[in-house]
């Protein structure tokens, strides 16, 4: 048993937020200035929000992981009931089209960020529990199946098809790593093709989206423009890139540069140094969290480290793939960097258990 | 063995998720590497267009003065609005605020604002109070830019000379036009470094380059003269119900143009609301048959060339002369007469007899000499050349056609031209309009000096002729309406009848009336043409419809420049009494 917890993925962790408060302000400066007068206004929120996150994850870092499987049920519960609540008009905030948000005083969240947490946990409690019995299709598969379709289409709903790929893509990967039949993973993602079929070509946007994505500069000012507005950033940004705040795509050429787009203004303002420390201290974060659960003692343990691990890095491969033009659009936020007080809450809370896994982990 | 707890494969397939998201992040540095390194140069320079943008600065266009340096056409400032479509929200709803502020129809606005452009003028040249407006509306994607405009102060006056400018300010017709060049002043840059709402936002001490100043300019045109001269010209028109008239005035000693003036005019400022016709000045741009002014021109050919004296006399047949093949008839029955005596009555007759003893290319070279059949050169476009057959088109009666002044076509321009060279005693000046082109800071950079084109006639036989055309302004010549009280005026009348081109023959209804001269006789301040095109009133007798618009225009011509009459003290007199009817004793006595 080590008594300490990962430090390693603590400071890469606490690297990534920081390289993500800086971004954020050098990203939004401008176009705070432009909406609220304040060249502070993200910055303040965001520190705020990063204060905040880090306490949740020094608390989540000291509570025993092992506490937390009675808080499965009733956590999987109250993300069921906002996420239908959500829904409801009136009650949900909708911003730009999408109503993704519940406002309770002052305070705006995203219940879809929370779903993320009470699913992974209720995945590890019963991957756990279903141990040896997990190759059975009607109990190792079915269940997990239908959990993740109401979660999945109650988040399509809202809609928000990055969240619920990427939700999809962890459950799936958890459900692989327990030992599900590969047959069964294969013919689930066969099976979803057509629906994601629908769902792109059925919405004008995401179809748009997608051939964007396939030839962005067919449409350099309409479809194309955040994408190529990505290149031209990242693209200007050379081997060194043009230093902090200097650069110029930020300035409302790029949409969302302190959000979905904040890593092209990394790969602008910092280069490509810059833009590959950063994925390295992803792919760190990743293998930290991987031999976390390598290490861990048992299933639980092993589970939500991997749940934890899979989904903050599942998001930020999506995201870089999205901003590098490896994949279409989808509208995810980087984990840690990206501006938005739930994810960086709900990040850090998980990065918390992860910490707290680590200190019960058996020494290679 | 069944029973018993399944290899673990957790650690090999945990090393083969970390392998496949290896290889992501590897792919994500690979695009990194392709889009930073490789397509750097292509994708910065890509970036750096859309961030510096070259903005225009459109220079003001010079002002143009008249010769005492008050302003006939200056540039105003002005806002004009262009959208950046793709960021344009809610197109219908912004085109609907847009045409209620601008005025403009909403549709067009629509319209643009639909295309898939950077950028589409929304509505040019507005009152600056508009930005406010706009800055209330708060529009994405609409902003304004200062462009200057030009406006002429006093409308219509010298529109025909002065021109008009297009949207882009650039010089269209008149002055505006042919000095398009020296006016218009050359833009200036700079390098603006904008966002995606085109916001400067670096400062213009980098790239700036300084609209170079426009330059000014000075007419010969004198504003208060143009605007008697235009007064009195449409007086004359309506008067005597006719389509249009012209006038030219014009300094015999320097060629400068002081008045240059057609009726019906335009309103330069709103060019458009006004049939383009309006837009010709008269003066050089319309042909007419001159009549019996040209006679002036067979008399100076025939005295120059010694063929008549001036104490010569003719006989005029009683009013009907068989010559050749066709008759020609004067208006009055006339049996001898002097030289001037033909001038002073307008003896076609006469004419006729005068222009026999010419040889026809003396004639012809007299003719072109005096700068008809050709451009005079001033410095307006679109001047037209007239039309004089070369001897070689002659037919058997060309010559007398000629002598009475038919069978040409003239301007107004050539034929005040043509008298001011008699008034300068035989030497005929280019005219011109612009007398000195200045810079910004009113230096003078081209100072426009007279140029003697060419000594047409002796001074001998231009005193002669000036004693000619004083007799047509007595009570016994045709237009004693022209005369001046208190000064000595010479001048021709001229009364053309129209060829009509349907009849195939000269019309008996269509006229030109033309009444030309100058004044003081003996040393003229400016020589002056009133052409009055098909009167339909109670005259169409030059001097009755042009003589006494060319009357008024010099008399009160001559009062502005303060010409005193010479030798006449009555007219100090009378000029403080105020009372009119002296005036004609004062003529009676000179």
């Amino acid at each position: 048993m080590k008594k300490s917890f990962d430090k390693i993925l603590m400071a890469d962790v606490l690297f990534l937020c920081v390289v993500g408060i800086v971004m954020v302000y050098s990203a939004s400066a401008y176009m705070a200035m432009d909406l609220y007068q304040d060249e502070h206004f993200f910055l303040k929120r965001e520190v705020l929000f990063a204060l905040v996150g880090l306490g949740g994850m020094l608390v989540t870092a000291n509570i025993n992981y092992v506490h937390l499987r009675y808080l499965v049920y009733p956590l999987l519960a109250v993300c069921l009931v906002l996420m239908i609540l959500v829904l409801i008009p009136g009650i949900g905030v909708k911003v730009g089209g999408a109503q993704r948000w519940l406002q309770i005083g002052g305070v705006k969240f995203q219940p879809s960020e929370m779903t993320k947490m009470g699913l992974i946990l209720y995945m590890a409690h019963s991957l756990k529990r279903k141990e040896g019995k997990i190759k059975d299709f009607a109990y190792g598969f079915t269940p997990y199946v239908m959990i993740l379709g109401v979660f999945f289409m109650l988040i399509l709903l809202q809609p928000d098809l990055g969240t619920a790929v990427s939700l999809a893509a962890v459950v799936m990967l958890m459900l692989f790593m327990a030992g599900t039949r590969l047959r069964y993973l294969l013919s689930l993602v066969l099976l979803s093709i057509p629906l994601l079929y629908v769902l792109i070509m059925g919405e004008a946007y995401r179809r748009r989206r997608l051939s964007a994505f396939l030839d962005p500069w067919k449409d350099a000012a309409g479809a194309g423009f955040q994408i190529i507005q990505s290149f031209l950033a990242i693209g200007s940004g050379g081997l060194t890139g043009t230093g902090l705040a200097q650069g110029h795509q930020e300035r409302l050429f790029l949409p969302e540069p302190h959000t979905d787009f904040i890593f092209a203004i990394i790969g602008e303002e910092l280069g490509f140094f810059g833009a590959v420390v950063v994925v390295i201290a992803f792919a760190i974060l990743f293998y930290r969290g991987m031999l976390i659960s390598l290490r861990s003692v048992e299933p639980f343990g092993r589970y939500l480290a991997l749940g934890l691990t899979g989904m903050v890095s599942i998001q930020a491969l999506l995201n870089l793939g999205v901003v590098v033009g490896l994949l279409p659009t989808k509208g995810l936020t980087l984990p840690l960097v990206s501006y938005g007080g739930s994810s960086l809450l709900m990040t850090f809370i998980g990065v918390g258990i992860l910490l707290n896994i680590s200190k019960w982990t058996r020494a290679t | 063995m069944r029973k018993k707890a399944p290899k673990d494969y957790f650690p090999v397939k945990a090393y083969l998720v970390m392998v496949l998201f290896t290889v992501g992040y590897a792919l994500v540095v690979y695009r990194l590497y392709t889009l930073q390194i490789r397509d750097h140069q292509l994708l910065k320079e890509k970036a750096e267009k859309q961030h510096m943008r070259i903005v225009k600065i459109v220079p003001k266009r010079g002002t143009i003065y008249d010769r005492e340096m008050r302003e006939l056409a200056i540039s105003v400032d002005t806002v004009s609005l262009y959208a950046v479509p793709p960021q344009v929200h809610n197109k219908p709803a912004a085109a609907r605020v847009l045409a209620r502020m601008t005025g403009e129809n909403r549709r067009r606005i629509l319209k643009s604002l639909l295309k898939k452009k950077q950028f589409v003028w929304v509505a040019r040249k507005c009152n600056p109070s508009i930005l406010k407006r706009l800055e209330e509306a708060d529009l994405n994607g609409v902003y304004a830019l200062f462009e200057s405009k030009r406006f002429y102060p006093n409308r219509a006056l010298a529109a025909g000379v002065l021109g008009i400018v297009g949207i882009d300010n650039e010089g269209l017709e008149g002055i505006e036009y042919k000095y398009d060049d020296l006016i218009k002043g050359k833009p200036g840059y700079f390098l603006a470094s904008v966002d995606a709402k085109r916001r400067k936002i670096i400062d213009e001490g980098e790239g700036y380059i300084k609209p170079a100043g426009a330059n000014h300019l000075v007419l010969t045109l004198d504003r208060v003269i143009q605007h008697i001269t235009e007064g009195e010209l449409k007086k004359a028109v309506e008067d005597n119900k006719a389509l249009s008239g012209t006038a030219v005035m014009i300094r015999p000693g320097t060629g400068e143009i002081l008045a240059m003036a057609s009726y019906p005019g335009f309103n330069p400022n709103e060019f458009g609301d006004f049939p383009a016709r309006n837009r010709r000045n008269r003066s050089i741009q319309v042909n007419f048959e001159p009549g019996s002014t040209f006679k002036l021109v067979t008399l100076a050919a025939a005295l120059d060339r010694g063929v008549v004296h001036p104490k010569d006399i003719f006989f005029c047949e009683n009013g009907a002369y068989r010559y050749r093949t066709t008759v020609y008839h004067d208006t009055h029955e006339y049996g001898w007469l002097t030289v001037r005596q033909i001038i002073q009555r307008s003896s076609n007759i006469g004419a006729i007899k005068i222009g026999e003893r010419l040889d026809e290319k003396d004639f012809y070279r007299y003719i072109t000499d005096f700068g008809f059949g050709a451009k005079t050169g001033i410095d307006l476009p679109g001047e037209a050349y007239g039309m004089v057959r070369p001897t070689g088109q002659w037919s058997g009666l060309s010559g007398a056609s000629l002598s009475m002044g038919q069978e040409l076509s003239v301007t107004a321009l050539q034929v005040v031209s043509a008298v001011a060279t008699i008034a300068n005693g035989g030497v005929r000046m280019q005219p011109y309009v612009v007398s000195r082109v200045i810079d910004e800071d009113h230096k003078v950079l081209r100072e426009v000096r007279p140029v003697a084109r060419r000594q047409v006639i002796s001074r001998k036989t231009a005193d002669f002729l000036i004693r000619c055309m004083e007799a047509v302004v007595s009570e016994d010549g045709t237009a004693p309406d022209a005369a001046v009280p208190g000064f000595r005026v010479a001048g021709k009348t001229g009364t053309a009848q129209k060829y009509d081109a349907e009849l195939g023959r000269y019309s008996r209804r269509k006229y030109v009336s033309s009444f030309v001269g100058f004044v003081p006789a003996d040393r003229p301040e400016f020589a002056l043409i009133v052409v009055v095109n098909e009167p339909h009133g109670k005259f169409y007798y030059g001097g009755l419809v042009a003589a006494p618009a060319f009357r008024r225009i010099a008399e009160r011509t001559l009062r502005y420049l303060r010409v005193v009459p010479p030798q006449s003290p009555e007219w100090v007199l009378t000029r403080c009494d105020g009372k009119k009817a002296s005036l004609r004793q004062v003529k009676g006595s000179g």
